[in-house]
């Protein structure tokens, strides 16, 4: 164990080599696996439909018409107006909170870190609680009140948390931690007297908790192009810190010694995890635990560099999110389940027992 | 005649055998109304409570129950009731107002030394400690249009006010045969109530229970989701339409949150392609009509029904011209104050 800090140093020195076959063929097995958990989520939901019938309906979507439909109208309503939106949503949404995590938690050095570690959680719940109490109805490329305030929210506790915790040019994690615990309690709080003071809001509890748990809503295109031109580029940025994540690892004065600028590169982290989760939760909400588990699971499989842990986890991250999604909208037809549910409910038992399997002692 | 379905005569029948059921005290209107008490009344707890007088201050938790209170007379016996309770527009001036979520106020309400607290839905905790003060707690909790009419008929001898319940009644249950007989014969056109769209792509949408599925079967409508296990439900836009609606009724046009009008209805991807969207059938009505046990839900049932069935209830100039048993149905008031048009931009 003593000398594991040392190896991992020389490793981190190393990282700037070329990227491994190894690495590639992983990936190439994770974007198999999303591939497939796409084409699955694609073809099941709430409505039956046939997959041949699919198939010709998306060559006639794509070429002009080649087949004669053997399918109703409205199956095509169906399939790629409400139901694609919906699984690329989940993709993106799971990729982008797996991200986040995988950055928070090489940022906190914590394995309890996730999206919501810096107080997203309160100010997304918040700001999409006040979007509940608001009389008007708009739309801002495709979002509805609701989303656009939980964005809003969780960007505004996670600037106010970074503001707090920062004295003297540094935000010391531990301070990062806490100040990001108390603001997102306070603002959670802040919600349940709102539901508590507001008559508007006790009729409308059901739902209000509903969307508390997370749900994936994405109605049209526009809302999938404004949240993958965040995160994708969010993906990328993070990627590019792999080096500084892995010397951060090592605890902030090693990585001020290989040659770090720590303070910058923390304050990057931060924000492209801010901007990662911010996408997730304007388009569905407060999903728990994919952005906890999703870095945990690939960890034990890929282990901790995260030039190859970054984008695997989000791979996983999309993969895990399209089911859990699919389970959601296909579990209890026509009825439909808050997926944060599903993600607790079906990750959790999964994570569990990876950790059981994994018989060496488990490590960031 | 054929114009009713079994099913229909069936409840009718019960309703009226209810009614009469709880008590064994008749609700007849010949009997003078001093003669009831002491009365005894079990709620639907199923806990018995004996009054030896008519209740004079009355704590109403409801906003049904305080509508029922005051369309009987006792209005004015109303000390307390809850924030809700904002009609008729009386009832928004009685203080002190309680919030019910996440409990009444006890200490208030003992305070109040009220004769009797009427509750909906309240925890048997709370309500337990209202009952130790000595104060009795009525729990009358109607989950559909038989069992509202059947609370007001309870409320009505509560109040020593059985002739006043009893023209409601009547009136209501009229009111509801001949909107059933209306449309008895006719197609039942497959209807989507939708209850919020907070996230338009699943919405809350009524299910087979409670006041708004009844009141579609009633109005002679087929609930396209008949099939959610409870009153309402949370279902995705695939199962919408998929299950093709006829007519869409919008009762979360007038809510306070994310009010949804026709418009933005029709422009829901992928909604382009349903029958009601197509025909432009998308009606927003007034919630309240369909949400609250009172004697407004008759409202609700007539301009449903209107709504579902325009042919069956002609606009009231109209039904001069047609034949006797339409003119029977205007006359008793089953077109008043619904007319084709759905009403759109409800204030608030």
């Amino acid at each position: 164990m003593t000398d594991a800090p040392a190896k991992e140093r020389s490793e981190a020195a190393g990282a700037r080599n070329a990227v491994r076959p190894a690495s590639v063929l992983v990936l190439a097995v994770l974007v198999l696996l999303l591939g497939c958990s796409l084409l699955f989520a694609a073809a099941f939901g709430a409505v039956q439909l046939r997959a041949d019938d699919l198939l010709r309906m998306t060559v006639n979507h794509l070429l002009g018409p080649r087949f004669e439909p053997t399918w109703r109208p409205q199956d095509e309503a169906i399939f790629f107006s409400i139901r694609l939106p919906r699984v690329a949503g989940a993709a993106t949404v799971g990729a982008a909170l797996a991200s986040a995590g995988v950055l928070f938690q090489g940022l906190l050095r914590n394995p309890l870190a996730d999206p919501y570690a810096l107080g997203v959680s309160g100010g997304a719940a918040l700001g999409g609680a006040l979007g509940f109490l608001l009389s008007v109805s708009f739309s801002f490329v495709g979002f509805s009140p609701v989303p656009v305030l939980a964005f809003g929210g969780g960007l505004a506790a996670m600037s106010l948390v970074y503001g707090l915790a920062r004295s003297g040019g540094r935000a010391p994690t531990v301070t990062l931690l806490l100040a990001g615990f108390a603001v997102s309690a306070i603002m959670g709080y802040a919600v349940s007297f709102l539901l508590i003071m507001n008559d508007r809001l006790q009729i409308n509890l059901p739902r209000v908790y509903g969307w508390l748990l997370g749900g994936i809503s994405v109605t049209q295109w526009s809302q999938l192009a404004v949240a993958l031109a965040m995160v994708g580029p969010a993906i990328l940025g993070g990627w590019l810190l792999r080096h500084s994540l892995d010397a951060l690892s090592l605890g902030e004065e090693s990585a001020q010694q290989l040659g770090i600028a720590v303070e910058s590169d923390k304050r990057l982290i931060i924000v492209l995890g801010s901007v990662l989760t911010g996408a997730a939760v304007a388009l569905g909400g407060l999903i728990g635990f994919v952005g906890l588990f999703a870095p945990h699971v690939t960890r034990v499989v890929v282990g901790p560099r995260h030039g190859l842990l970054l984008p695997a986890a989000a791979l996983v991250g999309a993969a895990f999110l399209v089911l859990a999604d699919l389970l959601a909208r296909a579990l209890l037809p026509p009825t439909e389940i808050p997926v944060g549910i599903l993600t607790a409910f079906v990750g959790g038992p999964f994570f569990l027992w990876l950790l059981r399997r994994e018989r060496r002692e488990y490590r960031l | 005649m054929l114009l009713f379905s079994r099913r229909q005569i069936a409840l009718s029948a019960l309703a009226t055998f209810a009614l009469l059921l709880p008590t064994g005290v008749p609700v007849a209107s010949a009997q003078p109304s001093g003669a009831a008490f002491p009365l005894s009344i079990t709620d639907d707890d199923g806990v018995t409570s004996t009054f030896a007088a008519a209740p004079q201050r009355v704590v109403s938790l409801n906003p049904g129950l305080t509508e029922i209170t005051f369309a009987l007379g006792a209005g004015h016996r109303l000390v307390a009731v809850d924030t809700f309770s904002d009609y008729p527009p009386e009832a928004s001036t009685i203080q002190p107002r309680l919030a019910t979520y996440p409990g009444p106020s006890v200490e208030t309400i003992v305070g109040l030394k009220p004769d009797v607290v009427l509750s909906l839905a309240e925890r048997t905790d709370d309500l337990a400690q209202i009952r130790r003060q000595g104060i009795p707690v009525l729990k009358l909790f109607p989950r559909d249009f038989d069992a509202a009419v059947q609370t007001i008929g309870t409320l009505g001898r509560l109040y020593g006010t059985p002739d006043a319940a009893q023209a409601i009644v009547a009136d209501m249950l009229a009111r509801r045969d001949a909107v059933t007989a209306a449309v008895a014969d006719a197609p039942r056109p497959r209807v989507l109530e939708e209850l919020d769209a907070s996230e338009p792509d699943k919405p809350f949408v009524a299910g087979p229970n409670g006041f708004y599925g009844q009141l579609i079967d009633l109005a002679g409508g087929t609930n396209i989701f008949d099939d959610l296990p409870g009153d309402v439900g949370q279902v995705g836009a695939e199962a919408i339409v998929e299950r093709d609606p006829e007519i869409i009724i919008l009762t979360d046009a007038d809510l306070p949150f994310n009010p949804q009008t026709p418009e933005m209805v029709a422009a829901r991807p992928g909604w382009d392609g349903i029958t009601a969207v197509q025909s432009g059938a998308i009606y927003a009505v007034q919630a309240s009509l369909y949400s609250s046990p009172g004697p407004r839900l008759i409202d609700g049932l007539e301009a449903l029904a209107r709504l579902l069935h325009p042919d069956r209830f002609p606009a009231p100039a109209a039904a001069q011209t047609v034949h006797g048993r339409v003119r029977a149905l205007t006359a008793r008031g089953v077109p008043r104050g619904a007319d084709r048009t759905p009403p759109r931009g409800l204030p608030r």
